[in-house]
């Protein structure tokens, strides 16, 4: 899966969530989920469940700790998918 | 150092299923779990160590100026009163109604706070303002900034008040909490 997919796949899972919709009409690696786009906390958790259910793959304390952004987020799945 | 936190109990209940598979068990430690399970009313259990658990990251976060992080199993309500991160403690206390849960985190029972809460629309800045000139007689103009952490920093123009502050805004409620 090339980066541009897995960015609009993601997009799509933190849409619901998102309450400020400038911020997702400006989505860019750099988009931090609750400066930007003022997801609430609780939601970070289905937004992790939503990305599990979604690409097949388990995500562990460790890697959910750093999903607080586009970028890292990304890098999180792709390197979950690698080791598939 | 100080951390606030608030849930406007109607709003979590729209926003949230804590009883999605897997949703617990990726915010609560297993004795936290345990504790839920048993409670009388689950709910308001889950939503009460959630505030709790922000409340105190909120302010573990200020003490080291950490950046954020999303880890909310090492942060630990080990009693009502309590909550423990890495190596420090912090003590909260949790205010209820049937409306939200409020919880306000200190260190060392830090009694020197002061808090407010509204619900509707309010000029937050105002508030402070008159807070600020109540306790300190300062009458200058205050504004908030965010540092590169998210850390909220109150200023007079450019200087920084040095006053620990923590806010938090969820649905209908508004709380603010400073150490003066």
């Amino acid at each position: 899966m090339n980066n541009e997919k897995l960015l609009l796949k993601l997009k799509t899972i933190i849409t619901p969530y998102v309450q400020n919709e400038e911020g997702l009409n400006n989505l860019s690696e750099e988009t931090d989920f609750i400066q930007d786009l003022e997801i609430n906390s609780a939601n970070l958790v289905d937004v992790v469940l939503d990305v599990e259910d979604e690409f097949d793959i388990e995500i562990d304390n460790e890697s959910m700790e750093k999903m607080l952004t586009v970028k890292a987020s990304i890098e999180v799945i792709e390197g979950k998918l690698a080791a598939k | 150092m100080i951390g606030n936190d608030v849930v406007d109990l109607q709003l979590a209940n729209l926003e949230s299923n804590w009883q999605r598979k897997g949703w617990l068990q990726k915010i609560f430690t297993a004795a936290e779990q345990e504790k839920i399970h048993t409670a009388k009313d689950q709910n308001l259990q889950v939503w009460t160590f959630w505030s709790m658990k922000e409340a105190a990251y909120k302010a573990h976060q200020r003490s080291f100026s950490k950046k954020p992080v999303f880890n909310p199993t090492k942060i630990e309500c080990t009693s009502a009163h309590k909550v423990c991160i890495d190596k420090s403690t912090y003590d909260v206390h949790t205010t209820y109604t049937n409306r939200y849960v409020y919880s306000i985190a200190t260190q060392y029972n830090a009694t020197h706070y002061y808090s407010e809460m509204f619900s509707g629309t309010v000029d937050l800045k105002k508030q402070l303002e008159q807070i600020i000139f109540q306790k300190t007689g300062n009458t200058s103009v205050i504004s908030l900034k965010k540092d590169e952490n998210g850390i909220p920093h109150l200023y007079t123009d450019t200087h920084n008040l040095q006053i620990s502050c923590s806010l938090t805004h969820h649905g209908k409620y508004f709380a603010f909490v400073l150490i003066i």
